[in-house]
């Protein structure tokens, strides 16, 4: 069954709409934009419109998210949904999945319970939050699969259409930039001194950074009946577990290897070799970096095109493989692929170095990849129609 | 053809809670899996917290009757409403205490919701995909969504679906303010020794297969089933537990003589009927 692309939406440090992102990859990264934190740390924070800033009355990913699922529903002529029970929600997310307020937690030990930020949790499930604003009645799941939830919520948005319990499928991922994650990625000694150079010699660390992404994924019925004209599809989805460690992934790939093998094959066994570039999750970590392009190596061989879109958006966590994901959309439909931004030079542990510069493709595949702590591989496989 | 082919439940000390479950429903011995947690398996969980633990108690009991061969295959959901807040709580009690840069790395790593799955994954040797799901509402009919849509895919012969739940003080009043509960917990002035107390855990387990295994339990199949405008209703389960609608089917599981069937709703009026039939 085909499940159709109708509607994108895109929020990231790149820009606050779709065509900011793919112009935003002609500029290198401004540094006046971006904010150090207080660990002294590089982010990525991503332009909000006033309107959708709601000053604090509700959490900043869900502001993020509601930017870019409007951009995504104008995109598929969605203004009502004709069966609001045939349609699902399904949004990755890490920071709107905690209770991790440190106010909150700070005033708790002096038992004194604030139900407001209570309250601004439970009422910021980012799928029940879309499910109620727009009075659907599917199902509203929320992916926590910490840095693959956003690929994993459109591979399991892909499933629902897949099975015939949903029509339409509201997917994507949702994250904010925030002190918990950022004090645990410095704890862990994987941040960045300065702006991320995935797959480069000099890497040295991720930057955190915040967004969302938002795919509307229909059936072909459904896509017939409103009439709505779409050219890109979901062509695959797959996943695995390292089973390895908890924080780093298999250092051979293996895990990652087996996510993509699995889309492949999902996809009607389709050969590595017609898979035109791989927006890969590129964190610009040593582990993560290595471990992917060893397994893209073995899978795509030498000539393999990849990038990583991190070093202008930074690592935007639950959003990220919903973000990289649309932006993959938009680049397979543009047939053009920018250079890997933070690149700059080839690493000998790295067998074949990411797109240095912009790339004319002829593809109809494109893949997104994602890993996670907890081992989480996940690779998802878009084409172009026509 | 779909079968139930095993499944696992912790009491929320982290202990089986099979044989009570059992001796609610009048079962004799020896009509449920028992398997404790090998020593091997509880040394690589010290550094967790009752939320994993729980999870891969259950999971080892759910997947007792799985080959190795089979297991590797497997794939994971878990589901949860609140996931473990508790380990989040504690990493941020660190950073209160002793400032942003001095978090503990391995709070923060365990302190996200997917790493009870991921050690689910490791200790058992499970290399299908793991998914977390977490809501505040409709928990475990997303789980079953989640294991009926990769059930129906073909791509995976087992799935593992997970319901995990604390107990903790945090867990509690989220659940009351959730539920909208008419009588809240009022703190006590001690919530500074109960927030670090090590928290306890619900967890359930239930084993679904496209094919039968040595330790199968029953056949079942899914079906839609919209009741449009049915109240919510109160299911008693024989046990007191958090986990309703996963111990309602494991309990249906463990009784089914001839046919039976679950509702599980996702508070909309829609629900999965799951139909069990006795080989």
């Amino acid at each position: 069954m085909t499940v159709y692309i109708t509607g994108m939406g895109c929020t990231s440090a790149l820009g606050s709409r779709n065509k900011d992102t793919l112009a935003g990859f002609r500029e290198p990264v401004d540094e006046k934009k971006l904010l150090r934190s207080g660990l002294d740390t590089l982010t990525f924070p991503a332009p909000l419109d006033r309107e959708y800033d709601s000053n604090g009355n509700r959490l900043r990913s869900l502001d993020l998210l509601l930017q870019a699922l409007d951009e995504a529903l104008d995109e598929a002529c969605l203004k009502t949904f004709a069966a609001p029970s045939r349609v699902g929600v399904c949004i990755g997310t890490t920071s709107a999945s905690f209770l991790n307020n440190i106010l909150f937690h700070r005033k708790l030990r002096s038992c004194m319970l604030d139900t407001s930020v209570m309250k601004k949790y439970i009422s910021g499930n980012p799928s029940e939050f879309i499910k109620k604003r727009l009075e659907l009645k599917g199902p509203a799941i929320t992916i926590a699969n910490a840095c693959s939830s956003g690929t994993d919520a459109i591979g399991v948005g892909m499933s629902l259409i897949k099975s015939g319990l949903c029509d339409i499928v509201i997917t994507g991922g949702a994250d904010e930039l925030h002190d918990v994650p950022n004090a645990g990625f410095y704890a862990l000694g994987v941040t960045s001194s300065g702006i991320c150079r995935p797959f480069d010699r000099d890497r040295d660390g991720l930057n955190l950074g915040e967004g969302a992404g938002v795919m509307i994924l229909e059936s072909k019925a459904s896509v017939l009946k409103r009439g709505v004209v779409s050219t890109l599809t979901v062509a695959g989805y797959g996943g695995s577990n390292d089973a390895f460690h908890i924080t780093q992934p298999d250092p051979e790939g293996q895990g990652i290897e087996s996510a993509i093998r699995a889309a492949l094959h999902n996809a009607g066994n389709l050969s590595p070799d017609q898979v035109g570039f791989i927006n890969a999750h590129g964190t610009g970590t040593l582990q993560n970096d290595l471990a992917e392009a060893l397994a893209f190596f073995r899978i795509f061989g030498g000539d393999c095109r990849y990038l990583s879109t991190k070093g202008q958006t930074g690592h935007t966590l639950g959003a990220a493989g919903a973000i990289e994901a649309v932006i993959t959309g938009l680049m397979l439909r543009k047939q053009r692929i920018p250079a890997s931004p933070g690149f700059c030079n080839p690493s000998e542990d790295i067998p074949m170095p990411p797109v240095a510069a912009e790339t004319a493709i002829n593809s109809k595949y494109a893949m997104s990849t994602s890993l996670a702590f907890g081992g989480c591989n996940s690779a998802l496989l878009l084409k172009l129609e026509g | 053809m779909l079968y139930i082919n095993g499944y696992g439940l912790t009491k929320p000390d982290g202990t089986d809670a099979l044989p009570d479950l059992a001796a609610a429903l009048q079962l004799p011995d020896g009509s449920y899996n028992t398997s404790p947690l090998p020593d091997d398996m509880r040394k690589k969980l010290r550094r967790t917290g009752a939320f994993h633990s729980s999870a891969v108690t259950a999971a080892a009991a759910a997947t007792a009757g799985l080959s190795p061969e089979r297991l590797t295959q497997t794939a994971i959901v878990l589901v949860s409403r609140f996931g473990d807040q508790d380990t989040t709580g504690s990493f941020i009690d660190d950073l209160i205490d002793f400032g942003l840069e001095q978090g503990s790395p391995t709070k923060f790593a365990h302190s996200n919701h997917n790493t009870a799955a991921a050690y689910v994954a490791r200790l058992l040797g499970i290399n299908g995909p793991a998914i977390t799901a977490i809501n505040t509402q409709a928990a475990f009919y997303n789980g079953l969504i989640l294991a009926r849509c990769q059930l129906e895919s073909d791509s995976f012969q087992d799935i593992l679906l997970l319901h995990v739940e604390s107990l903790s003080m945090i867990s509690k009043v989220l659940f009351e303010e959730a539920d909208g509960a008419k009588y809240k917990t009022i703190l006590p002035e001690n919530i500074g020794v109960l927030m670090q107390s090590a928290p306890q855990c619900e967890a359930a387990c239930i084993l679904f297969s496209n094919a039968p295994s040595d330790a199968h339990c029953c056949r079942i199949n899914f079906s839609d089933d919209e009741i449009a405008d049915t109240p919510p209703q109160s299911i008693a389960t024989p046990i007191e537990t958090v986990l309703v609608d996963a111990v309602t089917l494991i309990t249906k599981t463990m009784t089914v003589s001839t046919e039976a069937t679950c509702h599980t709703a996702n508070g909309n009026g829609a629900n999965i009927v799951l139909h069990l039939q006795k080989i």
